[in-house]
């Protein structure tokens, strides 16, 4: 598994850890986060316990274990957090971060009683002293207890499962580079796994109040400045929930 | 990856649960039958006296038999163990291709020789005998990240793979104790389900004429007494099979651990 410096100034750093040319293929793609303030860091969704091995290596390249000091499980698919009492095994006592709704749903992957509930209108995710790391609701987008996490210092925002899309295996850029050529990876999973077009117009309000430099998606490819807008725009106008005959 | 034998030995246990349950309507049918034996008796008084007998002898034993069987069961933990093994082997497995991915990726960097800082190799250090030891000892070392992850995940196997072969000595006490259950059910099962058996035809023998209800439970019950004791064999192979197999999957736990992580450095 690669990883990619997304952000670095001051004390704030972003890395994500994608493209793992080894992963079977029998699982979905996946990107992890790390975000880290002087050193120590959270990891964001840091995913399945099949790409645990490939992870924590990688992982070990860019921090010590010791020094992740938090974990943030958006929602509770297993491609988020399934690989977490392996982390639990291997990291000195991080709190875990859950929307407080999956809070005994979480534990069948590991954690037991040690989980943190995020309540539904979201709160700040603490890291070595600073509080501006926030989670964001992104209710039933897709899941019925979700979260994406904003960082005002880095304009990052973590997005989830939002704007996630299901690449070809022959696309092998980070970053979305032609917006109206990406549409077709993202088109047919946010209509089929976003449930709510309320819930959905939800989130982009929230998001448009705030000043996004890079949208994170968990799946697929990153977005830049112009293209977080567009990807707002677009996501705007998609009617979702397609599983549901009209 | 996966261990072949610890995956045996959960087969063998998984299958000798399932002979356990087999005894149970096997038992409830010797009670039906000891019932009917006595029914077909009754008429003939003092003459029926003797198959009474026999009857009686069938009730005991399908006592004794369900005291023990019960016993083997509910010492059956076996399975719970063995479902144990089965999530700290799925564990135990990451943990080792997360080490094999360490190796891995600093070989490409072009690292593989590199020294732990008290001067071994990775494959020294994991040949030595107090592992877990060594483990904690670099991982107190601040020198150099990558020595500390290969330490925390030495540790996690090693700590795994002691509680899997904790877990193996459990299954292989109890294993023991179900093989001295299963003798004893064999003992009652086969002597005396096969001494019932031809009594119940022997005296049946002595009826004729009205003695057609008599013979036919008397035919019920040698075929009971047959299907007892090839039920006790299924039980006993099995638990023969337990016995023999758990230690030979402790000796793979043992080696299976350094072997891969050798391979790895190998690869
Ligand atoms: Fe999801
Ligand atoms: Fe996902």
């Amino acid at each position: 598994m690669k990883s990619f410096e997304l952000y670095n100034k001051g004390n704030r750093r972003w890395v994500v850890f994608a493209r793992d040319p080894l992963r079977p293929n029998f699982v979905i793609d996946t990107n992890q986060y790390l975000i880290t303030q002087a050193g120590k860091g959270i990891l964001l969704d840091p995913g399945g316990q099949e790409i645990f091995p490939a992870f924590v290596s990688a992982l070990a390249r860019e921090i010590s274990l010791n020094d992740i000091v938090a974990i943030f499980a958006s929602h509770q698919d297993p491609d988020i957090i399934s690989s977490l009492a392996l982390w639990l095994d291997v990291c000195t006592d991080p709190p875990v971060y859950v929307p407080y709704i999956w809070r005994t749903f979480i534990p069948h992957f590991g954690g037991g009683e040690r989980l943190t509930s995020i309540p539904d209108e979201g709160m700040a995710l603490p890291l070595n002293g600073t509080d501006d790391l926030r989670a964001v609701p992104a209710h039933y987008t897709h899941s019925a207890g979700n979260f994406s996490v904003y960082d005002p210092t880095a304009k990052i925002l973590f997005s989830g499962d939002i704007g996630g899309a299901l690449l070809p295996a022959d696309f092998t850029s980070l970053f979305v580079e032609n917006f109206g050529n990406h549409v077709q990876y993202m088109e047919g999973f946010h209509k089929r796994w976003m449930p709510s077009n309320a819930a959905k117009n939800d989130w982009i309000k929230r998001v448009r109040m705030l000043d996004v430099n890079m949208m994170c998606p968990q799946h697929g490819a990153i977005f830049k400045k112009d293209d977080v807008q567009r990807f707002l725009d677009w996501f705007e106008k998609l009617e979702v929930g397609s599983a549901i005959a009209k | 990856m996966g261990s072949h034998e610890v995956q045996e030995v959960r087969r063998i246990a998984i299958n000798m649960n399932q002979v356990f349950a087999k005894m149970a309507p096997l038992i409830f049918s010797t009670r039906i039958l000891s019932l009917n034996a006595q029914i077909a008796s009754a008429p003939l008084g003092y003459a029926g006296y003797p198959f009474a007998v026999v009857a009686r002898e069938l009730v005991v034993m399908s006592a004794e038999i369900d005291q023990l069987v019960t016993e083997a069961s509910s010492s059956f933990c076996v399975i719970n163990e063995i479902a144990q093994t089965v999530m700290m082997e799925k564990k135990l497995n990451l943990f080792r291709e997360a080490l094999r991915h360490e190796l891995m990726a600093r070989e490409a960097e072009g690292r593989g020789e590199e020294r732990l800082p008290c001067g071994s190799s990775l494959c020294t250090f994991i040949e030595g005998q107090d592992m877990a030891l060594s483990a904690s000892t670099h991982a107190t070392c601040s020198a150099c990240k990558v020595e500390r992850i290969e330490c925390t995940l030495w540790r996690q196997i090693m700590k795994l793979g002691a509680g899997l072969m904790e877990n193996l000595k459990r299954i292989d006490d109890l294993s023991k104790h179900l093989t001295s259950l299963v003798e004893r059910i064999r003992w009652v099962a086969a002597r005396k389900s096969h001494f019932i058996g031809v009594s119940a035809s022997v005296e049946a023998s002595r009826f004729n004429g009205n003695g057609d209800s008599i013979r036919a439970v008397a035919e019920n019950i040698t075929l009971l007494a047959r299907n007892i004791a090839a039920m006790q064999d299924r039980m006993h192979e099995a638990a023969m099979n337990l016995t023999q197999r758990v230690p030979q999957a402790m000796e793979q736990m043992r080696f299976e651990g350094v072997n891969h992580i050798r391979e790895g450095v190998a690869a």
